[in-house]
């Protein structure tokens, strides 16, 4: 690639999640036209309609579409460079679910013992606390194996292992738990955007600004990891106080996203993937940028799609984000011949 | 530089048990040499090197780099006394064989990882030394295996330590690669004064280059230069009375059993050796010179082959060694090789 073309691909990263933002906030489930939405974008203090679905919906959802791309893009890029496998994501700590578990049960265990309504401010937030807990506790859990055990490939089969156990748990408690209960547990399972509002906005931009600064800070270690554990050894790194970084900054960029807007597969999967195919390196100082440029791109589509339905309805996020996803997965892989050639 | 005193190296085991591979090591190393690990499969070479490069804990005795004990430098410390590259392939990824390169600087830059001109420096040169110049810009996924060893020979070299193991670093290199990176390493070892510890399967190429071997058996070990060590037999072990012995002058030399027919030969051609290696291997015993009886006699004369049959009375003419071996398999029943 020449200076000219990396100016140029660089710009188009930049302009993407822009446009997509832009695209994003002016449409919707409801139709507003483009006027009425660029006069209430500069004059907030109007009280119409179309200022208050602005303000109060189109803006945060589409700044939670952004933080959550983000955070679960660079998530998953933190996941596949530590373990080395192209299909790791930010899920295969077994964080999300860990937090299902703290969701479950919230909703299907102690909803007898409590009564709120669905989709109340309470009920969003007791769950989203569930949902922190939950996956605080399983990272903690695989922070303290990972200090005893050396292999990362026998913590990868840990994780993966502890995250099915907790799935089953899970499932265990919706088999014994009624119908509106069940409802409002699928529901979180199907992912949202549109929930995070006010202060629960301010603290995940706290949470994943954090985690984005401590990824960038990890840079150098990282990069070495390319190399495998043994080198990055043989150079001096503290492989276990490394491990632990990318760890809790794993699970908090993952688990606050999973906790503010339930599980949203495939991002955190797909994106470090398209980062290095358009840069064509494994670098992490250009790939790194990149990733977080392409997470919030994807997901901000992916919020477009979402309502497309129009008046009929929201899609689900995690579905729209599997569709969007998997067939991405597919080109890749059948571009490259190998899966493992991508890293 | 680096002295070994009864080092136990194997793997803890439950209660406390430990899993002692070989009998306790001693042996020392001093700058600017090459020494060559060498033993039979399974006998703790990789063990051995990890152990050294702090990759794993010995289970008993000292080891002194420098005059100081191997776990008491620090981490940062012993990334700028010794540098290891592990056996094996390199994990899959896009970087480029200078980005490869650059990995060793680790201990040298600060938390951006960004090279300063003196980490360039050592980047540039370690890339010529391995003439690798005119590939660095290339992903480490695009070059040959030998041309990804010396890349990764140079990650080490990059890494500008006065110690440097390599483990298996000629496995997966045809002979002309397998050359030329023991001889690029002998050359820096001469020439910086580094010392190189390395393990390797290729005894020939090793007692060639090696300044000193140490020879590693499960209850034996000696340490010497290799013809200290082949003037006592100690090599013998590792070919267990399969009969091959390294002979001065000749290399391996593997032994055959003795063929049933015997042929003579005879002739003034460059091709007489190469004649009798193809019959003995065929199953022939080889007699030099023209003796009556036999059978038959073969003569070499400039660049042709001829077979005399003394029962047939015919003169039979080959221009290669292989369609001589294949006459006569077709011609002579009685060949050894075909009952």
């Amino acid at each position: 690639m020449t200076r000219k073309h990396k100016y140029y691909l660089w710009a188009a990263l930049l302009l993407l999640p822009l446009l997509l933002a832009l695209a994003d906030i002016y449409t919707g489930s409801v139709h507003l036209s483009f006027t009425s939405v660029t006069r209430a974008l500069f004059h907030p203090a109007g009280g119409d309609d179309v200022t208050v679905i602005l303000h109060r919906f189109r803006l945060p959802r589409m700044w939670t579409a952004v933080l959550a791309g983000v955070a679960l893009s660079v998530s998953g890029l933190l996941m596949q460079t530590t373990f080395r496998n192209p299909l790791a994501g930010p899920y295969v700590l077994g964080i999300s679910a860990g937090a299902s578990l703290g969701v479950a049960l919230l909703v299907l265990g102690l909803s007898p013992l409590l009564s709120f309504a669905a989709g109340s401010l309470a009920a969003n937030t007791s769950i989203m606390a569930a949902a922190i807990a939950g996956a605080t506790g399983v990272l903690l859990l695989i922070m303290t194996v990972s200090l005893r055990i050396r292999d990362i490939m026998t913590i990868l089969i840990l994780g993966i292992m502890f995250g099915s156990a907790v799935t089953a748990l899970v499932s265990i408690l919706q088999y014994f738990s009624n119908e509106t209960m069940l409802k409002v547990f699928v529901v979180w399972t199907m992912g949202s955007l549109a929930n995070v509002t006010g202060m629960q906005s301010l603290l995940l931009t706290l949470l994943v600004g954090a985690g984005v600064l401590l990824s960038f800070l990890l840079i150098k270690q990282l990069n070495t990891l390319l190399m495998g554990e043994a080198y990055a050894h043989s150079v001096g790194m503290d492989i276990r106080r490394t491990r632990l970084l990318i760890f809790g900054v794993t699970g908090i960029l993952a688990g606050s996203v999973t906790a503010f807007c339930g599980p949203i597969g495939f991002v955190g999967i797909v994106v470090p993937h398209l980062a290095r195919l358009t840069l064509r390196t494994s670098d992490l100082r250009p790939v790194l940028p990149a990733t977080l440029l392409l997470g919030a791109s994807l997901l901000l589509l992916g919020d477009i799609l979402s309502h497309l339905p129009g008046e009929g309805g929201v899609l689900p996020i995690n579905a729209v984000t599997a569709v969007l996803g998997i067939p991405l997965i597919i080109w890749m892989i059948l571009q490259r011949q190998k899966l493992s050639s991508l890293m | 530089m680096i002295t070994l005193e009864e080092l136990k190296i194997g793997y803890w085991q439950k209660r406390g048990k430990d899993l002692s591979l070989t009998a306790p090591l001693s042996f020392t190393a001093t700058a600017g040499e090459m020494v060559g690990i060498v033993g039979p499969n399974g006998v703790g070479k990789s063990t051995l090197l990890r152990t050294l490069a702090r990759q794993q804990e010995a289970l008993g005795g000292t080891v002194r780099l420098q005059g100081k004990e191997l776990g008491s430098w620090s981490r940062q410390e012993f990334a700028r006394l010794c540098s290891f590259v592990p056996a094996g392939h390199l994990p899959v990824n896009r970087l480029t064989v200078r980005e490869t390169v650059a990995m060793a600087r680790y201990p040298y830059t600060g938390w951006q990882g960004r090279l300063s001109r003196r980490d360039e420096e050592a980047v540039v040169s370690a890339l010529e030394g391995l003439r690798l110049l005119a590939l660095k810009d290339k992903q480490v996924g695009e070059i040959s295996d030998g041309e990804r060893q010396r890349t990764l020979i140079a990650r080490a070299l990059a890494q500008e330590t006065p110690l440097v193991l390599l483990d298996e670093p000629t496995a997966f290199l045809d002979i002309p690669n397998r050359y030329e990176v023991l001889q690029r390493m002998r050359d820096i070892s001469k020439q910086e004064g580094k010392l190189f510890i390395f393990s390797s399967h290729d005894l020939e190429f090793l007692l060639e280059t090696a300044d000193k071997i140490w020879l590693i058996y499960p209850d034996q070990a000696h340490e010497g230069s290799p013809e200290d060590l082949l003037k006592e037999d100690l090599f013998d072990p590792l070919f267990r009375n399969t009969g091959i012995r390294y002979e001065i002058g000749r290399g391996l030399h593997i032994p055959r059993p003795a063929g049933e027919a015997t042929v003579t030969l005879s002739g003034d051609s460059a091709l007489l050796p190469w004649v009798e290696k193809a019959l003995a291997r065929a199953g022939y015993t080889v007699l030099r010179g023209k003796e009556k009886g036999t059978g038959w006699h073969i003569r070499a004369e400039k660049e042709k082959i001829f077979l005399e049959d003394e029962i047939r009375d015919t003169k039979t003419g080959f221009s290669s060694i292989y369609s001589l071996i294949l006459y006569m398999k077709k011609h002579f029943p009685e060949n050894p090789s075909a009952s």
